[in-house]
């Protein structure tokens, strides 16, 4: 879990119990917005980090065969 | 070119594990292989009689053939020694005279000259040209020198052959050896085979170590100390291969790991929103109260991570009807 949900889901135990159902249901709606735009940030950066990721591991070790043989 | 007088000692000769191209001579060297010439005196002893000119009261032109290592170069100087002597074995001899010998020591490695002196002994009448090409170097001899052997190590080269024929007709008997491992062997090099079809040898010898060497496979053409040195390289190449692999694998394993943990982060959101759902629906339409809400049975929320449970069970709160109890507040500090 990262700052931003994290953030997020603390902002809503602070507001979970403090008032009437439709505040609640409210706050609810507030932290699952919050979490969905996350969660199309995170979606977004897997697809362009997660590939980059693999290569480059791959790419690495590949390096470091290269130089040491 | 000196008449040589009686030396003895020791020589080696070195071969160098290298690089060899032919325009830069010898490059990274990785190894010494160091060969210590071995003088046997009387090693020519049993093979006189065999190859002796009884007629001229000499030796015949004779081929020695060996693969390397089965003492080629110690029975050709033996045979030198011998003849310059007048050292001959057989009986029958006991009044022949001792020859005047030419030999060509291309690769310093018969008389093994050091600043014009031999370190062995091969005899008071023998003629050494040191570090000469046997083409020429027999040549000179038997121009020069008037010979009765001419002795050459490792002929091949087709001026060899032709050096050897020249003194052939000169009626100069030639002792010469050469790489082979017998006969037959010997008559695959094209240099070779003529002189034999021409009958410019009168006798062939192969050579055979005898004892621990004779089981030697009669076609190894190295010795066992090169055999070994390969298998030595095999293995150290296959460890250079495991160690790579492992480290391309390990490499790619922290390439994927680190992949992983966006897709972990993504999974981990998408439950959460999940959570806050069933528990959206709970309150608006269950109307569960809250701490039972958020500890209904994993059916209900299952998708819910630990972590996010644990936080909000610790905000004991009562979300339920109409007002929120000034005690339901707090302690909701959650957050890990």
């Amino acid at each position: 879990m990262r700052e931003p949900e994290r953030s997020a889901v603390i902002r809503l135990g602070d507001a979970l119990g403090i008032s009437d159902r439709e505040d609640q249901i409210r706050h609810l709606r507030l932290a699952a917005a919050l979490l969905q735009a996350e969660e199309a940030g995170a979606r977004d950066e897997q697809a362009r980090y997660g590939k980059m990721w693999r290569s480059l591991g791959f790419m690495a070790a590949l390096l470091v065969v290269i130089l040491m043989l | 070119m000196s008449r040589c007088p009686a030396a003895t000692g020791s020589a080696w000769r070195e071969g160098r594990c290298s690089r060899a191209a032919p325009s830069e001579g010898l490059r990274d060297i990785g190894a010494f292989n160091i060969r210590i010439a071995r003088d046997v005196r009387g090693a020519a002893a049993p093979l006189l009689p065999h190859i002796a000119d009884r007629a001229r009261r000499s030796v015949l032109s004779t081929l020695i053939v060996a693969p390397p290592q089965q003492g080629k170069t110690t029975m050709l100087r033996d045979i030198i020694r011998a003849v310059s002597y007048g050292d001959w074995p057989m009986p029958e001899a006991r009044n022949w005279p001792a020859r005047k010998v030419g030999v060509v020591d291309e690769r310093s490695e018969i008389a093994a000259c050091v600043r014009g002196v031999p370190v062995f002994d091969v005899g008071p009448r023998t003629d050494v040209l040191d570090a000469c090409p046997k083409a020429e170097g027999m040549m000179m001899l038997l121009r020069s020198m008037s010979p009765e052997l001419l002795a050459a190590d490792e002929i091949g080269r087709p001026e060899d052959a032709d050096a050897i024929r020249e003194a052939a007709h000169a009626g100069v008997p030639v002792i010469a050896t050469a790489h082979a491992g017998d006969l037959q062997d010997a008559r695959g090099r094209t240099a070779i085979r003529r002189l034999l079809d021409e009958g410019a040898f009168a006798a062939v010898v192969e050579l055979r170590r005898r004892g621990a060497a004779t089981d030697v496979p009669r076609r190894a053409a190295d010795s066992g100390g090169a055999r070994a040195d390969r298998a030595c390289g095999r293995r150290w190449s296959m460890l250079k291969l495991a160690g790579a692999i492992l480290v391309l694998l390990s490499g790619t394993l922290i390439g994927f790991r680190q992949a992983a943990r966006y897709a972990d982060r993504t999974a981990q959101i998408r439950q959460l929103i999940h959570a806050l759902q069933r528990l959206e629906t709970e309150i608006g339409f269950g109307h569960t109260p809250l701490p039972e809400a958020l500890e209904r049975p994993p059916r209900a929320r299952r998708n819910r991570s630990p972590r996010c449970s644990g936080a909000r069970r610790r905000g004991c709160a009562k979300a339920e009807p109409p007002s929120a109890t000034p005690c339901a507040r707090r302690s909701t500090k959650a957050g890990p």
